[in-house]
């Protein structure tokens, strides 16, 4: 029995995935529960398990490629008494199956009455000859004077030649392999060279320079995802509330293993409980609200921005705060940031106190219902910018909130759990 | 007031009464037109405007409704011929070929006629086979007629529109699924309409179309753009005589690559002419066999699955494009 391993869903809004890299390859023996491959998704890098012991067949998409969520991207032969010798093993193709050859006089041997069969196959005759091309590529040949005939007999143009084959000849003909991937990344256009030797890198590079060329640099499926939060975010109705808390607390509770950010949450989570808007998601023809208080916080990685959520914080202790967050931080260095882990919050916190800011705005993460911009501690005082979603939560209710946090901060007994 | 959402059939109850509440020339005939509204309500609400000297209500004989359109044009009106489908005009051929299509040119020019000849023709549902045939390809290869397939809304009204103001005879060809589709009218639009429309943008494979197969192929694009991962340009005709060659030219010596689907059966079918006009003058632009893809050399059947199976459908479309991609370098 095959057994088909597909592009999984890693997140709700993941149509697509690019594969990372495989860990096995074709012919390999694999015990359930093995990690196959690595998927990046919009939003985090994953791995992909099989669920059934078995021996590698087929893969399907190579390394770097992008495919659909649920098309196939492996195949596991689960036969139990299947062994290595015994499977047959198929590589990713990588060269055209060779054409099928019909010729008019097959088709239409034996059967002197004309059958829908015989019409179905006229339709579709196909003829191979010397030199076989589409009329553009031949004219596209014959213009860099390519000898479509030699080059076919030589096996170095496929049968039939199209455009793209002549494309790539002219190109593998005036440039050298180095110089060649740059003309690839630079996306440049062999027409714009003169084409009269064979280009080196240093002359592409050249180029490149005196035409103030820029290179093309796709967008990683994470920077798109970024970019469609935040450009969600930019088209939700916001409004803000700038003041300050008290950070003498803060301050004085705070050390090497429970950072500020371990308290702001608590804080924060206390809030959300008080004044149930906070913890609130709006749907099309409803709003939800969770009866715990779940957070997410802004963590960057590099070039890499996370909002990753810690959930129910309401019931957590300090302790267990840090020891989440720093499990987070190593995830997050480790690039084993998953889906569920950016799933399920109603607030966001962006803290860049660290860095000395004392005062800045955050955009809305996702489905959240507002998010928190909090400062350096200045004079005693940590300035915090709240951004809400007026939807949701109406300027009352935002004032409310803020002033809870300003009361809690105060609060001595938040700080002995 | 200028854009206004509406549908098909609606399209072209607005053209025809806004060009008889203008011009008190223009009349409309056919089988069920007046009392009735129409077979599928595009006369709807005329007969009650306009009187029955002017929504006339005709016996079942084609050959007289398109007769007797002539006879009136000849005489000074702008008359509107409804047929009821595609099938029951090949009863009014002769007056359409012999008579409609010959006169300015048998007059040296002295008679005009300006008549316009609606019917909707295609495969609908369970029709079969006496109801559900396309003739575009006979009538446009007749001199003198111009023949027009509507398939989007606003086409449908402003062409209808301009149909009827023309001095020479129309073919107005509509189709049976298309009366309730929704679609936007831009009353403020001027539109040439005899060109073809750029229904959508693409690089890689030109896919021309007319009629009801213009939806079925643009349902079928996202499936091919995805398989074959290149982009697909979408032309819906609109004039099947005289054809905008212009406008495929311009997008074939982009891509190279041509498919056409049409609903009427593939032996002598429209497509053959598009197909041969790519072949004389485009030749050295094209980079793959052109794709024909019509419907089955065979009656339409009654059976629902048969009749579907013997017409292009949106998955059929895919398929075949798809292949026909694969099998030809891309």
């Amino acid at each position: 029995m095959a057994y088909e391993i597909v592009m999984p869903q890693l997140s709700d809004s993941m149509n697509e995935g690019k594969l990372i890299s495989w860990k096995v390859k074709a012919g390999d023996s694999v015990k359930s529960g093995d990690v196959i491959a690595e998927v990046e998704s919009d939003k985090a890098i994953m791995e992909v398990q099989t669920f059934k012991d078995g021996i590698v067949q087929e893969l399907k998409i190579s390394e770097g490629d992008t495919a659909p969520v649920g098309s196939v991207i492996a195949v596991i032969e689960d036969n139990s008494t299947a062994t290595v010798e015994k499977a047959e093993v198929k590589k990713p193709k990588t060269e055209p199956k060779p054409k099928e050859i019909k010729t008019v006089k097959e088709s239409i041997k034996k059967e002197p009455e004309i059958s829908q069969d015989i019409v179905e196959k006229r339709r579709d005759i196909k003829i191979e000859i010397e030199g076989m091309a589409s009329p553009r590529a031949k004219a596209l040949a014959g213009q860099y004077g390519i000898d479509i005939v030699t080059l076919q007999k030589e096996g170095r143009l496929p049968k039939p030649t199209h455009t793209q084959d002549i494309k790539e000849f002219i190109y593998k003909r005036y440039f050298t392999p180095k110089a060649l991937k740059v003309v690839r990344d630079y996306e440049l256009d062999y027409d714009a060279f003169a084409l009269n030797h064979k280009y080196r890198y240093d002359e592409v590079m050249r180029y490149i320079e005196d035409n103030d060329i820029a290179m093309p640099k796709p967008l990683s499926t994470m920077q798109k995802a970024v970019i469609d939060t935040v450009t969600k975010a930019q088209q939700k109705p916001v409004y803000h509330i700038y003041d300050f808390i008290d950070a003498t607390l803060l301050q004085e509770y705070s050390s090497e293993d429970k950072s500020i950010t371990v308290w702001l949450l608590k804080i924060f989570a206390q809030a959300m409980m008080d004044i149930e808007q906070f913890r609130s998601r709006l749907l099309k023809e409803s709003i939800q609200i969770y009866p715990n208080a779940s957070i997410s916080l802004a963590m960057a990685n590099g070039e890499a921005l996370y909002m990753p959520v810690f959930r129910d914080i309401n019931l957590k202790s300090s302790d267990e705060i840090a020891k989440e967050l720093a499990y987070m931080k190593q995830k997050l260095k480790e690039g084993r940031v998953s889906a569920d882990d950016l799933r399920g919050s109603t607030f966001g916190i962006s803290n860049l106190g660290m860095t000395g800011i004392e005062r800045f705005d955050a955009m809305i993460n996702a489905d959240d219902s507002g998010i928190a911009a909090t400062g350096a501690i200045k004079n005693g005082k940590i300035a915090v910018t709240l951004t809400i979603d007026h939807r949701l939560i109406n300027g009352w209710q935002g004032a409310v909130f803020m002033q809870r946090l300003k009361e809690l901060a105060k609060n001595e007994d938040i700080f002995k759990g | 007031m200028s854009k206004v959402e509406m549908l098909y059939r609606e399209a072209l109850n607005r053209a025809i009464d806004e060009a008889m509440s203008s011009d008190s020339n223009v009349v409309i005939l056919g089988e069920d037109v007046g009392l009735y509204g129409g077979s599928y309500r595009v006369s709807e609400g005329l007969v009650a405007k306009y009187g029955e000297d002017r929504v006339i209500d005709t016996p079942i004989a084609e050959l007289s409704i398109v007769g007797n359109a002539v006879g009136m044009a000849i005489g000074g009106l702008r008359p509107i011929a409804e047929i009821m489908t595609a099938n029951f005009a090949l009863l009014a051929f002769d007056q359409i070929i012999n008579h409609m299509a010959k006169y300015r040119y048998m007059s040296a020019g002295k008679i005009t006629l300006p008549v316009v000849v609606r019917f909707p023709q295609g495969v609908s549902r369970q029709l079969a086979a006496q109801h559900s045939e396309s003739y575009e390809q006979m009538l446009s290869a007749v001199p003198g007629v111009r023949v027009l397939a509507v398939s989007s809304v606003n086409y449908a009204y402003h062409a209808l529109k301009r149909a009827i103001f023309s001095d020479d005879p129309i073919i107005f060809i509509e189709h049976e699924l298309l009366y309730n589709k929704k679609g936007i009218v831009d009353f403020d639009e001027e539109i040439d309409i005899f060109k073809a429309n750029i229904v959508k943008e693409g690089s890689d494979i030109t896919i021309v179309s007319y009629l009801k197969m213009v939806d079925d192929v643009i349902k079928a694009v996202p499936e091919i753009e995805q398989k074959l991962n290149k982009s697909c340009e979408v032309i819906d005709l609109q004039t099947l005589n005289p054809i905008d060659f212009e406008t495929i030219k311009k997008s074939v010596e982009k891509t190279g690559r041509v498919v056409i689907v049409e609903e009427d059966h593939y032996t002598g079918g429209y497509g053959s002419q598009i197909a041969s006009f790519l072949a004389e003058k485009l030749f050295y632009t094209l980079d793959a066999p052109i794709l024909r893809i019509a419907g089955e050399d065979t009656p339409i059947p009654y059976n629902r699955k048969l009749e579907l199976a013997s017409i292009p459908t949106p998955e059929s479309i895919a398929n075949r494009v798809t292949q026909w991609g694969e099998s030809n370098g891309l």
